[in-house]
């Protein structure tokens, strides 16, 4: 399988953050003057020929969504940076952004070009301090070269770049919220229709909202052009991809692969397999979100398209390996209460029955529980399926619901032994 | 026209229009809590979701705008089970106080629960508590029973354009609390009672007085002011329970003041004079209705010119009786706030005016003469009509030389009247009234009237011989 380590070279060294660093070691900014060079035309052609999809979660088509953006349109039209990368086990926009925070603002710059966008928020989660001072520092670094404000490289192109600190919300990831957020509203989804922020968006002009890693791909692209990012990953999932590693293996951490890479031979050979002997029991490929894999399941390739087939979804490629002396239940109990604290309670389904589903969690991990819990762990979970605004009801019911599904005995055995088998007390 | 097709049944719609509104016109009421026509939309509650032919998920009728030719089903079991699961997960941490409840009987929760909800629950963990919270002089909350809908966040913000409300916390812990726990500044604070689909916002003044299903209704016109805010009267065995608004979208939209809201309260007041009550002698006298026809015989037999001031709550109907019964006399106009109705204004953004008197304008097309110009010793006897809440100037009647007073009045408000003859008030007749806008607007008599008060028409007419021979 092809590929070349594109993001992650200087990751886990110190002082390479600048921008002489980037401009000596990376081709710093000579992306941002080829595409110039190129005209926004010929940029948008060659990010939609890339077929470069989202690194967010939902992997939607890049080059797509900045051709939503109305040509002739007389609003101000902004790209919005989403750094509030809250998915627990995700941990790949945090290394971009401490290591080559230029990368990602080059790639900014050029989709702002593109859209015809005059500024650029970054939206960074709150917990994301150190990040964010980084961050400031190289946007003041690109503003001193002249790569921000009011001429850029040398264009007479105007462009502004700000940092936005969220306070701490997971539902600020979702981009309605975010745009919301950075309004001073509630964090709260907005409703659908407009399908797209790229109608009506930032205070109500077309805005394009853009992962932090799918922005680092684009000087990549434009550099060695959309052919060379297709030799990487399978057919539409194209391009080299940061994988987060958490969970019971040997070498947790952050793996640079292509797209369409075996989860298992990252697991047992990047990762130096299972921890302290142990057996892989299941894993989650993309974040608590994603619904979780057995350890059958986990023969798979780890793209889009692979993963959405097996009934499950790559996500932020957040993977968390769980192994076989693990309680899944109390994996449950995690999950269904980080999705309870996080909920915005905006729609009812999943303001009341993520607290619900926690509570029935924590019980049957007592051994308080009944056998008909499980079912009813999955109708709520039916019921907060598809009904809400944002994904957030399904970020909740997916996972939840396949635990159930797939771990059944583990779950009766909690009813018919009334203990944990496992031995973990509910917390 | 294009169309759409609920159920079965097609619908013209205008563009624009959502499937929830386009729905109810083909009386296909989808369930809803947080939708209110009146407010911004925010589709939060869940619970009018709809199956559109072709399409995967499940769509929110108030907010999904109407193609042409789209078909939404309402009836399907997908939409029947997820309509039951959120009433389920709504009365999830909903205390079931219904017998408690003041909002029982016209609770949008139970009404739902009856037709879309299951029959038992499935929910047995601790329900969320909080304490009753006094939101200020007119609305009590009890945050245990809110379903978290925010109609009365948007009611303050789009209606009392007040931005006071707000939700504290986030998820399972939302709480719906005004900011910094501030008493409600909004004029418009009863409404929020209105909008509340559920028990979680009521009145102080209606709550624990009275179940909702005792209570009669009568369609009725507000006598708070000169806008004319149409209103349905809510009473039962003679006594009035509450105003609320009733929907006039020429007139006052969805809403209604809370000074006209709570605006009410003097027709019972045990101070009203309920029974004719003659003056004459230094000890107060309770006449039978013969009696007083024959004392207001005598005092209009001595009087050669009759002045009347008439407060402008009187109905034209009252008007043109007393026109008829004194046909000679000189007839002026009273009313709070403003001398001619020119002067009228508005005095906030939305329902309330400068004007305390609702016909005003009927007055003065009938051609009375504004206040200013009445002096009371220009005449022999002044009669003071008083027909509902205005208040005539307090010792007036010390001014005049003879003096009989007819409609409502209290008894602190006796000074210088000879003869008090005992009318209606508003809610006690029918009749009509012309609003600021010069819109005619008829109302029907909610309760009967108190006490041995009479109908004007009445006492007019039991008067007749003797004025026109007065006359």
């Amino acid at each position: 399988m092809h590929q070349e380590i594109v993001f992650s070279k200087y990751y886990g060294q110190s002082g390479v953050e600048g921008l002489d660093y980037y401009k000596k070691n990376d081709a710093g900014y000579l992306a941002l003057t080829k595409s110039i060079d190129m005209g926004n035309e010929k940029v948008l052609a060659e990010v939609k020929d890339s077929g470069l999809r989202g690194r967010g979660g939902a992997g939607f088509p890049c080059g797509t969504k900045w051709g939503f953006i109305p040509k002739n349109s007389e609003k101000a039209k902004y790209l919005v940076i989403n750094a509030d990368e809250s998915e627990p086990g995700t941990f790949k926009d945090r290394a971009i952004m401490t290591y080559t925070p230029h990368m990602m603002i080059e790639g900014a710059i050029i989709a702002a070009r593109t859209i015809d966008a005059h500024m650029i928020y970054v939206y960074i989660r709150g917990e994301y301090v150190k990040e964010a001072e980084i961050l400031e520092q190289a946007i003041a670094e690109a503003y001193k070269a002249g790569y921000l404000g009011n001429n850029v490289a040398g264009t007479g192109y105007k462009l502004d770049m700000t940092v936005h600190r969220g306070a701490g919300a997971y539902i600020c990831g979702e981009e309605t919220a975010l745009l919301n957020s950075i309004e001073g509203k509630r964090g709260e989804p907005r409703i659908k229709p407009p399908f797209f922020p790229a109608a009506i968006g930032l205070y109500g002009c077309p805005t394009v909202v853009n992962n932090v890693e799918t922005l680092a791909a684009i000087p990549s692209i434009i550099n060695r052009g959309a052919a060379w990012f297709k030799e990487f990953g399978p057919e539409k999932n194209y391009g080299m991809k940061l994988f987060c590693i958490s969970g019971h293996v040997n070498r947790p951490g952050l793996y640079e692969r292509p797209m369409g890479y075996p989860l298992m031979k990252l697991i047992n050979e990047d990762c130096g397999g299972i921890w302290r002997g142990r057996k892989l029991k299941a894993a989650f490929p993309g974040g608590s979100s994603s619904p979780v894999l057995t350890a059958e399941e986990c023969n798979i390739n780890l793209d889009f398209d692979s993963l959405a087939k097996a009934g499950s979804m790559l996500g932020s490629a957040g993977i968390m390996v769980i192994d076989d002396a693990t309680c899944m239940l109390r994996v449950a109990i995690r999950t269904a209460h980080f999705y309870q604290v996080e909920s915005c309670g905006q729609c009812t389904p999943c303001r009341e029955g993520s607290m619900w589903l926690k509570d029935l969690h924590l019980r049957l991990e007592r051994g308080d529980g009944q056998l008909g819990d499980l079912a009813l762990i999955e109708d709520i979970c039916n019921n907060m399926d598809g009904t809400t605004i944002c994904a957030f009801g399904e970020a909740t019911a997916w996972p939840l619901r396949s635990m159930v599904k797939k771990f059944r005995a583990e779950y009766e055995r909690h009813v018919t032994e009334k203990r944990c088998p496992f031995g973990s007390r509910a917390h | 026209m294009p169309n759409i097709v609920v159920d079965g049944v097609q619908v013209e719609f205008k563009p624009g229009e959502k499937i929830i509104d386009v729905a109810a016109r083909a009386k296909n009421v989808i369930p809803r809590y947080c939708y209110h026509e009146g407010l911004s939309i925010v589709a939060q509650c869940r619970m009018c979701l709809v199956e559109i032919e072709g399409q995967k998920k499940l769509v929110t009728a108030c907010s999904t705008p109407c193609t042409d030719g789209m078909k939404v089903n309402t009836t399907t079991d997908r939409v029947k089970k997820s309509v039951a699961g959120v009433q389920e997960f709504l009365l999830a941490n909903h205390p079931l106080d219904c017998p408690i409840c003041d909002q029982a009987g016209e609770c949008s929760l139970q009404e739902n629960s009856y037709k879309h909800g299951n029959e038992d629950t499935r929910f047995d963990f601790f329900r969320r508590t909080y304490i009753d919270v006094d939101m200020g002089p007119s609305i009590k909350k009890n945050m245990n029973r809110c379903i978290h809908c925010t109609r009365c966040i948007r009611y303050c913000d789009e209606v009392g354009q007040i931005h006071e409300m707000i939700a504290e916390q986030r998820g399972n812990n939302t709480a719906i609390v005004t900011i910094d726990d501030k008493p409600l500044q909004t004029a418009y604070a009863g409404g929020l009672a209105d909008v509340c689909p559920v028990g979680s916002l009521t009145t102080k003044d209606f709550r624990f007085k009275k179940r909702v299903w005792y209570l009669k209704t009568a369609a009725s016109i507000c006598d708070g002011c000169s806008q004319g805010c149409n209103i349905t009267v809510s009473h039962d065995a003679g006594l009035i329970y509450r105003l609320e608004p009733r929907e006039n979208q020429e007139v006052n939209k969805w809403w209604m003041c809370d000074e006209g809201r709570y605006g009410f309260h003097h027709v019972h007041s045990p101070s009203r004079v309920m029974s004719p009550t003659d003056l004459r002698t230094s000890e107060m006298k309770s006449l039978n209705w013969s009696e007083a026809s024959n004392a207001a015989r005598e005092l209009l037999k001595s009087a050669r010119s009759i002045g009347l001031l008439v407060a402008a709550d009187a109905t034209l109907e009252e008007v043109v009786a007393l026109k008829k019964s004194f046909p000679q006399a000189e007839f002026f106009s009273f009313s709070i706030g403003v001398d001619k109705s020119e002067d009228d204004k508005a005095t906030d953004h939305l329902l309330r005016r400068k004007d305390k008197s609702p016909n005003l304008r009927g007055l003065e097309e009938a051609g009375f003469k504004p206040f200013s110009s009445f002096d009371p010793k220009n005449f022999d006897l002044c009669v003071f009509v008083s027909a509902g809440k205005v208040r005539l100037p307090y010792g007036i009647a010390k001014l005049a030389k003879k003096s009989i007073g007819m409609g409502l009045f209290f008894k602190e408000e006796l000074t210088g009247l000879n003869l008090v003859l005992p009318a209606c008030s508003t809610y006690e007749k029918a009749g009509t009234f012309v609003n600021q806008q010069g819109k005619k607007q008829c109302f029907a008599a909610a309760v009967q009237p108190v006490g041995m008060s009479r109908p004007l028409e009445n006492i007019l007419s039991a008067l007749s011989d003797g004025a026109r021979k007065v006359g």
